[in-house]
């Protein structure tokens, strides 16, 4: 039945779209039919369980843009008459007033759906008898080993916080598919608020200083009453100004007050002129220095590698009030080549650092490995008890029972060794490594054995 | 030597050898315990002899280019497909592969939570025909969390949890592997 309901509803939705648009250009009774809809959507509950999170961003959007036509018209109309004025000023409102209210629906709809998900997690456990033991006993089994657990104790209290949070992670899982419509549907929101802010000029408190990026108002008291805690990334777009393609990535990081982030690791490249649509980073609030860093012409060092060079930005805020329609995402330039360049990547290869990355210093010394290979038809495991990794300048020395073999670094975590009969990599991580093996074999030099493995420290 | 003793003596041996063998005691974990908390149980499994999984040529790319995912999902089906994906909560991205060709790459925004972690675990630690013994002996964890699914469309189901897992078999095979690195579970 549920899955009927949502059939038609996807049908509705379906016929409306097209509706929509020639409603762009013509001022019909269809138009109220979308406020229509967000009204049954907020009023009494008549559609609870009905709407998904993506409806209700879908109803907002239409009823949103049915509203921002008549508050253009009105617009055009307002100083004419005090009666003009009293009905922009009043839907200007009433737009505020329902998309708040389908924003606490979503919200609403958005809490139900993560507590169907730990439902059915709960559901599946049907021949249970006491299904409060099994909630208070299983994320404390998943967090701290079945044998943290004192049965005596399964009926007396366990950490909420925990529980909620082994709901959260379930409930990660969906967000991919309603990222989407949350975006839009905050964006909308987000957006009228500023528009009603510089349009409406009885409501507007606006001192001048503030200024519209994005479409949203740099005031930081503005529209946060329409925000949900939840959300707190922003997409930045990076534009280059210079004449060579450049990856950008995060150097310093620091979390915005109130909030909790680690540095985002994620990097983008971005090409010389106008940006390029998949220059965007997703960020939490904060303020940043990126990195720059672009390819020189070759081998300038005579090293064997590809040659680098970076710089850095200014200090960035990334406030609430950034857009969080990637459209009207803000905007940082960076320019490469860099004015004055470092030599050398962002993150330390190819400068001849002497920094040992975590994964590196986790492995530095001597350790018992466990190791299992395989070449794609025999997996072999085998413990070694001593492997020793030196690093430095560039290089790892490897030793293995008494034999050393020196490895050249060629990427993060990554080193590699290569002769006319064998070439070997390690890419190292906090657990131990990964190893890549190939030798050549036979008279004619043309065979290889090919393995590949993994070695975990003991 | 009586027949009697040609008789006992090689039954004496054989007794003693089952039971240094702890032949008696190699029981399935799924099918000797009822639902609920098992605590204080030994594996019977070698850690040093158990099967692995080979990354493929895309996973091992993956794996150098991206690092270990922080948590990971695997499926094996009736037809012993394998399909996994691979969580990089930080950075915001899942990577599917089936039968170790990557199928689809999704970008999500990054997991930013002090309580997720990283898992100790490896996808390559995990191959179709590990037994729940096999697990625990992989994991050193002497317990586990046991509930039997028999609902009209799965028979024969069992749900184990354990430090940092979640696992599914499906008469006594490994069905579904996921990691949730959450507490100590994680890094």
């Amino acid at each position: 039945m549920k899955v009927a309901k949502k059939v038609i509803l996807l049908c509705l939705i379906l016929l409306i779209l097209p509706v929509s648009v020639a409603f762009a250009e013509t001022n019909t009774e269809e138009d109220d039919f979308y406020v229509k809809l967000a009204i049954m959507a907020t009023t009494n509950n008549r559609m609870d369980g009905v709407l998904s999170t993506g409806d209700y961003a879908a109803i907002a959007n239409l009823a949103n843009e049915v509203i921002e036509k008549k508050l253009n018209q009105l617009k055009n109309t307002k100083d004419l008459d005090y009666d003009s004025q009293l009905a922009y000023d009043g839907l200007a409102q009433y737009r505020v007033d329902l998309m708040n209210a389908l924003l606490k629906k979503y919200n609403q709809r958005k809490k139900q759906e993560a507590r169907d998900i730990l439902d059915t997690i709960i559901q599946i456990s049907s021949t249970i008898e006491d299904k409060n033991d099994a909630v208070k006993t299983i994320p404390q089994v998943i967090s701290d080993g079945a044998d943290s657990v004192n049965p005596s104790n399964l009926s007396t209290g366990y950490s909420d916080d925990l529980f909620a949070f082994a709901k959260d992670i379930h409930f990660d899982q969906s967000i991919d598919q309603t990222d989407l419509a949350i975006d839009t549907f905050v964006a909308n929101i987000v957006d009228s608020t500023a528009v009603i802010d510089t349009q409406n000029e009885n409501q507007s408190d606006n001192d001048g200083s503030s200024i519209i990026i994005g479409g949203v108002s740099s005031d930081p008291n503005a529209s946060q009453n329409v925000l949900s805690d939840e959300i707190d990334l922003r997409p930045v777009k990076f534009v280059n100004t210079g004449s060579e393609s450049a990856t950008v990535m995060v150097s310093e990081f620091s979390s915005a007050p109130g909030y909790s982030a680690s540095m985002p690791m994620a990097s983008t490249v971005v090409f010389p002129g106008q940006s390029n649509s998949s220059a965007i980073l997703n960020l939490p609030l904060g303020t940043y220095v990126f990195c720059f860093e672009w390819e020189l012409d070759g081998d300038i060092d005579g090293d064997d590698y590809i040659d680098y060079k970076h710089g850095f930005t200014s200090p960035f805020t990334l406030n609430i009030n950034h857009s969080e329609d990637p459209s009207l995402a803000v905007q940082v330039s960076i320019s490469a080549p860099a004015t004055n360049p470092t030599n050398g990547r962002c993150r330390g290869e190819n400068n001849a650092s002497t920094e040992l990355t975590p994964e590196e210093q986790a492995n530095q010394g001597t350790y018992a490995y466990y190791v299992t290979e395989s070449d794609g038809n025999t997996d072999i495991s085998e413990i070694f008890n001593s492997v020793t990794f030196n690093f430095g300048n560039g290089k790892v020395n490897v030793t293995i029972e008494g034999e050393t073999m020196p490895f050249a670094k060629a990427g993060l975590n990554h080193y590699i060794y290569s002769d006319t009969e064998l070439e070997m990599s390690f890419t190292f991580t906090m657990d131990g490594f990964l190893y890549t093996y190939k030798a050549e074999w036979g008279y004619d030099g043309i065979e290889y054995v090919l393995s590949n493995g993994t070695g975990i420290r003991q | 030597m009586t027949k009697k003793l040609q008789i006992l003596i090689p039954l004496f041996l054989l007794i003693m050898l089952t039971l240094s063998c702890n032949l008696p005691y190699r029981t399935n974990p799924l099918t000797a315990y009822s639902d609920g908390l098992i605590q204080n149980y030994v594996s019977r499994s070698d850690p040093n002899n158990l099967p692995s999984y080979t990354l493929s040529v895309d996973q091992t790319m993956v794996m150098n280019e991206t690092g270990f995912p922080d948590r990971f999902t695997i499926q094996f089906d009736r037809n012993a497909d394998r399909t996994e994906i691979w969580y990089y909560d930080q950075m915001g991205l899942n990577i599917s592969f089936k039968n170790g060709s990557e199928i689809s790459r999704v970008e999500t925004n990054p997991v930013l939570s002090e309580a997720l972690g990283s898992t100790y675990y490896l996808p390559q630690n995990f191959t179709k025909n590990y037994s729940l013994d096999d697990i625990l002996a992989l994991t050193s964890e002497t317990g586990f969390y046991l509930e039997t699914i028999q609902n009209g469309i799965i028979e024969n189901g069992k749900l184990v949890f354990i430090k940092g897992f979640s696992l599914f078999f499906i008469d006594n095979q490994l069905r579904y592997v996921e990691t949730i690195p959450i507490g100590n579970a994680g890094q």
